[in-house]
């Protein structure tokens, strides 16, 4: 699946926060790669964060909020 | 070559598959293949990268589109200038541009300042000067006081209209003619007399004669109502154009010699009573289009064409803000957002209003991410690589 440039930023960004509170990473990360950031953008690449998007058309997708 | 033009409209379509391209590009496509010649693996060719350069172009799901749309509008819309008038091509008609057009626009407005029409003509009539001047004749409303002298009689209580014999040949009229629209008027009995119309009253009184040669002043012989000059020019590669001040679209396509496919106003409002929301909606597009780059500036199309859509979606022309698109919106909050906030959310508690909060302003106040862009997207765990571990 090919994501929109918006669910690869929401991806990345769940991936790093993940990263930033301790979780291993998935793939071998070169020494000078640091940031939470750049490594969630490595696996991205790779291809190996277990997170996907859930797509939803119409009425699905303005009810998936909750509402008042 | 119409044979040939659907055999690689066939090749085509096969190509694009289970993709997909719109409809206009896909004419434009076989346009130039058959103008070009094009063989069929240059066809593959280039519908393959037709469908590249359109994918790439294509806008993401969940993009801001309005927002961008609004700015990409609104920024170029400051540098307009506040009040111009502007006199279109050679021809001596003073038509509304720049700010003021471009607001009158976007507030469908009933009536725009200043209405007018471009009349084309069927290709006998255009070619024709004769032909051409008869039909601007019929389109040019006139009065019986520019063609014909009204004289009041007090002592007989009568009126005796005297045309000018220049000026009715000039509109192709004939006294008898002018006799038998005077006739049709109420409360008078006229008759011709030599080359005069001689008119006596019903009821004679210094009143009712009075009325009658005021009514008389203003009647109408020829023309259509609501346009009050026309001006005819020759126009390099067409032949007779006829241009009006004043629009009527719905009498003007009745007549004989205009041809309805291509004479138009800019009446956004008739144009979508007479032809149609479609027409509208392009109607809108193309003046805003030209209102701006006019003016040199420089939107891209399709920013217009989502106002216009928005404006037309519910198959009747609504202004943006007040009074249209922002009055109208489902959402409580929204609405109260926008203007007169107490009032909107009094009433709305009044008649127990529910808000679905699908919109962006919604969904501020509330203190919840807005459904645009990333926030608009549910993430999941990948179950399949969970159960490989």
């Amino acid at each position: 699946m090919k994501y929109t440039r918006f669910e690869k930023a929401r991806i990345i960004g769940a991936r790093a926060l993940q990263l930033s509170m301790g979780a291993p990473a998935l793939i071998k990360i070169p020494k000078d790669v640091i940031l939470p950031i750049d490594i969630a953008m490595l696996e991205f690449k790779e291809g190996v964060i277990p997170i996907t998007v859930r797509r939803m058309k119409g009425k699905e997708r303005s009810r998936s909020r909750g509402q008042l | 070559m119409a044979v040939d033009t659907s055999e690689i409209r066939k090749e085509i379509k096969k190509i694009v598959g289970k993709k997909f391209l719109p409809l206009k590009i896909i004419d434009e496509l076989v346009e130039k293949s058959v103008k070009e010649n094009l063989t069929k693996e240059q066809i593959r060719e280039l519908v393959k990268r037709t469908i590249e350069i359109y994918e790439r172009n294509l806008i993401d799901p969940s993009e801001a589109c309005g927002i961008v749309g609004a700015q990409s509008i609104g920024e170029p819309g400051t540098q307009m200038t506040m009040r111009t008038f502007h006199y279109a091509g050679v021809a001596e008609i003073n038509v509304t541009l720049g700010l003021p057009r471009l607001i009158e626009i976007v507030d469908a407005r009933s009536i725009p300042s200043t209405p007018m029409m471009n009349i084309y003509l069927k290709d006998k009539y255009r070619k024709n000067a004769e032909l051409a001047k008869k039909v601007a004749n019929q389109i040019e409303l006139t009065e019986l006081n520019e063609i014909a002298e009204i004289e009041t009689d007090l002592t007989d209580l009568t009126i005796t209209v005297k045309p000018d014999k220049d000026t009715l040949n000039k509109k192709g009229l004939t006294i008898e003619e002018l006799f038998e629209i005077i006739k049709k008027m109420k409360k008078i009995s006229a008759e011709i007399r030599g080359d005069e119309i001689f008119i006596a009253l019903d009821e004679p009184s210094y009143k009712n004669l009075l009325d009658i040669s005021e009514k008389l002043k203003l009647l109408k012989v020829k023309g259509v109502e609501g346009i009050n000059r026309v001006i005819i020019r020759n126009e390099p590669g067409e032949g007779y154009v006829i241009y009006s001040e004043g629009s009527n679209l719905e009498e003007v396509l009745k007549i004989e010699g205009v041809d309805p496919y291509r004479t138009i106003t800019n009446d956004v409002q008739a144009v979508g009573r007479v032809l149609g929301i479609e027409a509208a909606r392009n109607m809108i597009i193309q003046e805003a289009y030209n209102t701006l780059s006019e003016q040199g500036l420089n939107v891209d199309k399709r920013h217009i064409m989502l106002v216009a859509d928005i404006m037309t979606v519910d198959g009747s022309i609504k202004a943006i803000g007040r009074h249209g698109v922002s009055g109208e919106k489902a959402s409580v909050l929204s609405r109260a957002a926008f203007e007169i906030t107490v009032n909107h959310l009094l009433d709305a508690g009044r008649r127990g209003e529910k808000d679905t909060l699908e919109g962006v302003s919604e969904n501020i106040i509330v203190g919840q991410p807005v459904n645009l862009g990333t926030g608009a997207i549910q993430l999941v765990m990948k179950r399949e690589k969970m159960k490989r571990d």
